[in-house]
């Protein structure tokens, strides 16, 4: 459906924020709209006595929506906690990472002690390998049955692998050299940089990986997220995902067997054809390299024992 | 040329400093803009690209050198311009492509614009003079309702009205449109 009657409404008188939002995003993806849309500000333009740049009105909304994506306010106030670590541990990179985590941690105990409500438990460890959550600026070995609270930063080292249950329902895979943080139950995953596989239970709600390039949101699903410096690659096991951009930039739509990947700054490309064999298949050798590990640990300990009753 | 204080608001990053830039340079960026993407909606996209790369590069800003901001903006403006060309193109799947073939969009027709603007002129002739001030305010000006409002003492839904009705006869005006039309922009509408 091409809504005309809205971007004539919307060159004319403007629309609400939201309204504005869905349909600039429409407007990305429909080439008849766009030509549309066109059309209505060049008749702005030409009304405004200059066919070359924007109309007086085009130049005050550019002017609006740029001051809205510099100095997102509103957006920090709808969520708070995510907007926090954005500013603070995603913006500066690797040397200061460690301490911009720390610090963001710091405020966010504040945070969440003293906010009405706290966010609480966020899963549930199942299994894990070296893998940390830091709170209050503490290092705590995440073991199975470990609460991992919400607001915490998890980290997973080289080598090692963590496997959660999310409080929302489903669970969630963390790759080797992967940060993040969870949200509240679980629902909000914000990804620093590695990879992590999803697996949200159907039916229970939202669920959003936030990279600092892009926004995965779940339809009911199981997918792959790797968040790189300047880029996030989604790809989807089963089921459906939307995928955003940094800023709500773009929408794309990714089913099974697809991917997508999003630069900074970028909206993310169309969805391709993918094969996540190669990622399922590496879950399955770090987990398999671990069991080994432990397996000759304890046929070491076994040996060691039988040679000492000896 | 802005003052030295407030290049290094800018640079510190303070609002009030970047509207300051945005406002001063703003035609810079539409202009460079201009030369790679012939619709509005793409030039807006543009244009906001451009302003949040200039921002994150503002680092680049030497407050000393006020005279050489206006450069530094259109260089910056059209590297990221080229930037977003080139990827777009390769996420069709094509292959690095020459500078020089990216501007491609139309050069502004003296002769197209000289018959826009008699059409635009035609269609004013035929408002009536309670209409005029409020075309030219907010139309031509730009104002807001508020402002509007304010210099002709009329509500807000008032003004509301007005400019639907006045877009809606524009739209509905033959010659205009025809001139429109005749346009590089006007080809490839709808």
């Amino acid at each position: 459906m091409h809504p005309e009657r809205e971007i004539e409404r919307y060159v004319v008188e403007g629309l609400p924020p939201e309204a504005e939002e869905q349909l600039r995003r429409h407007l990305r993806d429909c080439a008849s709209c766009r030509a549309r849309y066109d059309a209505e500000q060049q008749l702005a333009a030409a009304l405004a006595g200059d066919t070359d740049g924007p109309a007086p009105a085009a130049a005050r909304a550019l002017e609006a929506r740029l001051l809205g994506a510099v100095f997102p306010a509103t957006k920090a106030a709808r969520r708070p906690w995510l907007a926090l670590f954005e500013g603070l541990l995603w913006a500066p990179r690797p040397a200061l990472a460690g301490a911009a985590a720390v610090f963001a941690v710091l405020v966010l105990v504040v945070v969440v002690v003293a906010a009405p409500g706290a966010p609480g438990i966020a899963a549930t460890v199942v299994r894990s390998q070296g893998a940390e959550v830091v709170s209050a600026g503490q290092r705590t070995a995440l073991t199975p049955g470990a609460a991992v609270p919400a607001l915490d930063v998890v980290s997973v080292p080289r080598g090692g692998m963590l496997e959660l249950s999310l409080e929302r329902g489903g669970g969630l895979r963390v790759f080797s050299q992967t940060a993040l943080v969870l949200g509240r139950r679980g629902e909000t995953v914000a990804l620093d940089h590695g990879k992590i596989w999803c697996l949200p239970e159907e039916g229970r709600g939202t669920f959003e990986v936030t990279t600092p390039t892009a926004t995965a949101r779940v339809l009911g699903t199981s997918f792959i997220v790797v968040a790189g410096n300047d880029s996030t690659d989604v790809r989807v096991v089963s089921g459906a995902v939307e995928v955003k951009g940094a800023d709500g930039r773009g929408r794309v739509v990714v089913h099974g067997d697809e991917g997508t990947k999003v630069a900074r700054g970028q909206s993310p490309t169309p969805a391709r054809r993918t094969s996540v064999t190669a990622d399922t298949n590496e879950w399955q050798r770090l987990w398999d390299s671990i069991v080994q590990g432990l397996k000759e640990g304890i046929e070491s300990i076994g040996r060691g024992l039988s040679g000492g009753t000896k | 040329m802005l003052s030295p204080e407030t290049l290094q608001a800018f640079v510190r990053g303070e609002r009030e400093a970047f509207v300051e830039v945005f406002r001063a340079h703003g035609t810079i960026v539409v202009a460079v803009v201009a030369r790679f993407w012939a619709g509005a909606f793409d030039r807006e996209e543009a244009m906001q690209e451009v302003w949040l790369h200039i921002w994150k590069n503002r680092g680049g800003v030497d407050p000393a050198r006020c005279g050489e901001l206006a450069g530094w903006i259109a260089t910056v403006a059209r590297r990221r311009c080229i930037d977003l060309l080139r990827a777009r193109k390769s996420e069709r799947g094509l292959v690095d492509i020459d500078e020089t073939e990216l501007a491609t969009a139309p050069l502004p027709d003296p002769v197209e614009r000289q018959q826009v603007a008699v059409a635009v002129a035609a269609f004013t002739a035929t408002l009536s003079k309670a209409w005029r001030p409020f075309f030219d305010l907010c139309f031509v000006q730009g104002q807001s309702y508020e402002e509007i409002g304010v210099a002709l003492g009329i509500g807000k839904l008032r003004c509301k009205y007005m400019k639907k009705v006045l877009a809606t006869q524009a739209r509905r005006d033959p010659a205009l449109m025809a001139a429109l039309a005749r346009t590089a922009g006007g080809r490839r509408a709808p």
